[in-house]
């Protein structure tokens, strides 16, 4: 018997050892705090955090792991501290449809340790629908724009419609008929689709998701929906495999994927509607650095290794490089063109 | 015999040097986070994802399913040596199993749940290699309907889990699905019970309730005795393995809880809790031994614990065959296969049948790496009841937070691990079993949101719920349940007449 424990034992001492052995690819980040040896007082500006960063930076995942932003942020993760000088971890802080870990965030000490990989919604919908504790506006400083995720109008591959014209006559004809899975109320997706069935002039019957888009997905495959609103990069599986199919884009351009899928602008329906990413952080961020966020991002966007990888996962063809003020003016345009909607709809949080 | 061809290459690939470590440090961490309470398979695969880049895709791939399927193994360790559950789905375990270490039989009770894991998660995985293009089209005609008539039944069957009165029963398990209604509501994005406290806002997981309601409450419960000398250190070291009489017990608990935790991998929701609650039920209705239960009868443990391995391989193929997550653990692999640019879907087991059957053959591979590990590791873990509670159970309490912590990182799951070891401990001392809290914890979300989506697509329309093949044949199953229930009643009362008579 005691041969059995020594031999667990040495087999556990063997994968204990082989562990970093199978991980040896990781590169690790280099210190760069060397460099503060040209910290002279030339520029008070930005001479005065010069050191930063000196310790470990938290990236704050809002969403549970697994997801789209969760999935970016670790491919942002691995490669930025090349550019940064320290170690980036991601940590997930779901809840609240993201208002939970947006709102630690811009509460924290603004010092560059703690930053938010940022999803539009939270800066856009959710404060006004969920009253979230913090100023969307006010409090946050938004650094880099990183991604912008399409959104469109998905239906059954074996559905009978084939363009967004016979959704549209089709709802026409029948009124308030078409099921349609349009996620939680005054989430982007609902927003979406609020946006497309007003323009179109359309009643449907609305069936809300709230346990994120595989739960709709699952539902469009199996015909217990018609249609949905839904992030092309989220199903390219079930479309490649021909479950799915797109009507049409809420984008301002094809997409590089799917060359064939008109935007709904092109149908005659001007919506447009996306999920902007990027890196934000508490108001009262230092620029310089800000700055030097800004640039450490900008680029491992242009790195090659970070290339590989969101090649891999999906998002390189949505890659979009914003400054931080364009975010900023994005996610305000958003905003103000949601808000009206959501109180129309009854989803405004009386206070 | 494609089926055999295609599953040797698989097994060519996983026999490399590198697949082979990959597949055993896999099982290996899924092991160590099922041991340790609060720490399961969600947070491992999140840790390990950052690490996983660095490694080609086959061998990431197979090391992340190894954390998943290994976790389901380790849980019960803690269950039954300490009646501290080592993952959500080990705290049915925990019933009997404590119970028979009591007795000294703990290592029986960890032999079993091994073996019962072992021949559990084999044969999930036959079934997921033979059944994962058709099964996983069988998933996708489950809509809200369906969902509901589940929900529906598993109440009927799960509400008095453990006996007892019925109307208590009942009281904890709506207070389970009151607590589910916390946080933003899936239909209308509102705010329910949050009383504008934002991390309410998030609704209460189901981890720190299972941890606080059975964890916790057992750590407060031994912290008030006074220490006795352990009555488990006179266990001899042949005692630690079952007798021929426990394992002969064992086997049709185990077959029956492959039987049913396999389908139930199948359907949205926490599988693996559902699961062994099912084949809990189900052995206690079936077992000749009804008055063992509760006590630390073997049936207790060896259904269970293979229904949560069966359910992991089940909850394997909507992610494979669909591309579609069906609960936590595996939301994060997926991410893991997105990573590393594999994305399972439709597509999948045709166009990467390599990648395919190379899982597959790791799985069967893990699955006996799991058993070779485990078995001998029953001695090592069973002494660890030798050790004082004093020490022992600190350590539980640190392990257990730092568990519930990191799979949010949140304090706030700290507040409710407290919370809910504190009404654990108290309904410990008034005699209530909590179990039913979780069974209307679990299936109250079901429910609400199977409900309001099936009439929201019905137009309101009620006597729709009942007009789908498979959501009415879950109804005449309820119906055929209530017939069962009241007749034995009436039966029981005219004996219980006559004999008085």
């Amino acid at each position: 018997m005691l041969s059995i424990k020594k031999a667990v034992c040495g087999l556990l001492a063997v994968a204990l050892m082989a562990t970093p052995l199978l991980g040896g690819c990781q590169s690790q980040p280099k210190s760069q705090s060397g460099g503060g040896a040209n910290s002279t007082a030339a520029d008070s500006k930005t001479t005065e955090n010069s050191d930063y960063p000196k310790k470990t930076i938290t990236l704050i995942n809002q969403f549970a792991a697994g997801g789209s932003s969760d999935v970016l942020g670790r491919a942002l993760a691995s490669v930025v501290n090349k550019y940064i000088g320290a170690t980036v971890m991601v940590e997930n802080r779901p809840g609240g449809s993201g208002t939970i870990g947006t709102d630690y965030v811009l509460k924290s000490k603004p010092d560059g340790y703690t930053l938010l990989i940022t999803s539009s919604g939270n800066f856009t919908t959710t404060p006004i629908v969920q009253g979230a504790p913090y100023d969307p506006v006010k409090d946050v400083k938004h650094i880099i724009g990183i991604e912008s995720l399409p959104m469109a109008i998905v239906v059954n591959a074996d559905s009978q419609w084939k363009t967004l014209e016979d959704l549209v006559n089709y709802c026409k004809e029948n009124p308030g008929k078409l099921k349609a899975g349009a996620g939680v109320p005054g989430g982007t997706n609902h927003m979406a689709w609020q946006r497309f069935t007003k323009t179109a002039g359309i009643k449907t019957n609305e069936i809300p998701f709230g346990g994120g888009t595989s739960e709709a997905t699952t539902s469009l495959l199996g015909n217990h929906i018609d249609a949905s609103v839904l992030h092309p990069t989220e199903i390219s599986e079930q479309l490649k495999g021909g479950k799915l199919r797109m009507l049409a884009i809420f984008s301002d351009e094809k997409l590089v994927d799917y060359p064939d899928v008109p935007t709904a602008k092109e149908c005659g329906y001007d919506v447009v509607v996306q999920v902007n990413k990027g890196i934000s952080g508490p108001a009262g961020l230092p620029d310089d650095i800000v700055q030097k966020i800004h640039d450490a991002f900008k680029q491992t966007m242009e790195d090659p290794e970070f290339i590989k990888i969101v090649q891999k996962t999906g998002d390189y063809n949505y890659l979009k490089y914003e400054t931080g003020d364009e975010l900023k003016t994005d996610l305000d345009k958003m905003r103000d063109d949601f808000s009206p909607l959501l109180k129309e709809l009854g989803l405004e949080k009386k206070k | 015999m494609d089926i055999l061809n295609q599953l040797g290459t698989g097994f060519m690939s996983a026999l490399t040097i590198q697949n082979l470590i990959a597949c055993f440090a896999g099982v290996f961490v899924g092991t160590v986070v099922g041991v340790l309470p609060g720490i399961g398979p969600v947070g491992a695969t999140a840790l390990l994802l950052p690490f996983s880049f660095g490694l080609d895709t086959s061998t990431s791939l197979i090391l992340l399913s190894g954390i998943f399927y290994g976790s389901m193994y380790g849980g019960s360790t803690t269950s039954i040596l300490l009646n501290v559950p080592g993952e959500s789905a080990s705290m049915v375990t925990a019933i009997d199993g404590h119970e028979m270490a009591k007795k000294g039989r703990a290592g029986a009770a960890l032999a079993v749940s091994a073996i019962g894991s072992f021949i559990a998660g084999t044969v999930g995985v036959v079934l997921l290699m033979i059944f994962a293009p058709p099964l996983g089209n069988f998933a996708l005609s489950f809509g809200p309907q369906e969902y509901l008539s589940i929900a529906v039944l598993g109440m009927l069957l799960l509400s008095n889990l453990t006996g007892g009165s019925f109307l208590v029963s009942l009281g904890m398990f709506i207070l389970g699905m009151i607590i589910t209604t916390i946080g933003i509501d899936p239909i209308s994005g509102i705010n329910r019970l949050s009383f504008d406290i934002l991390d309410l806002s998030k609704g209460i997981e189901m981890l720190p309730v299972i941890m606080g309601l059975f964890g916790m409450a057992e750590v407060f419960s031994v912290a008030v005795e006074p220490y006795k000398v352990g009555e488990l250190i006179k266990v001899k070291f042949r005692d630690l393995y079952p007798t021929k009489k426990e394992l002969k017990r064992s086997v049709a608990p185990i077959l029956r809880g492959t039987a049913i935790g396999f389908p139930i991998g199948l359907i949205p929701g926490p599988a693996a809790v559902v699961s062994s609650l099912v084949s809990y039920k189900m052995e206690k209705n079936f077992s000749k031994h009804k008055e063992e239960f509760g006590h630390g009868a073997i049936e207790g443990v060896a259904g269970p614990e293979s229904a949560n391995n069966a359910a992991a391989s089940g909850t394997m193929i909507p992610l494979l065959a669909l591309g579609i997550p069906f609960a936590p653990a595996t939301a994060v692999l997926l991410s893991g296969f997105m990573l590393q640019g594999v994305a399972p879907g439709p597509t999948f087991i045709s166009g990467h049948a390599d990648l395919f059957w190379l899982i597959v053959a790791s799985m069967y591979i893990g699955n006996v790496m799991l058993l070779i590990l485990n078995l001998p590791l029953v001695g090592v873990f069973a002494s660890l009841t030798k050790v004082r509670p004093e020490i022992l159970m600190p350590i539980v309490v640190a392990v257990m937070m730092i568990g519930t912590y990191s799979v949010n990182n949140s304090t706030f799951d700290l507040l409710i691990l407290m919370i809910f070891g504190v009404i654990g401990y108290i309904l410990k001392i008034v005699n209530i079993s909590p179990a039913p809290i979780i069974v209307g914890f679990v299936l109250g979300n079901v429910f609400e949101k199977g409900l309001r989506q099936s009439l929201l697509v019905a137009g309101g329309d009620f006597a729709s719920l009942f007009m789908r093949p498979i959501a009415g044949s879950m109804y005449l199953v309820c119906l055929a349940v209530l017939i069962w229930v009241i007749v034995g009643q009436v039966k029981k009362k005219y004996k219980v007449s006559i004999s008085e008579d």
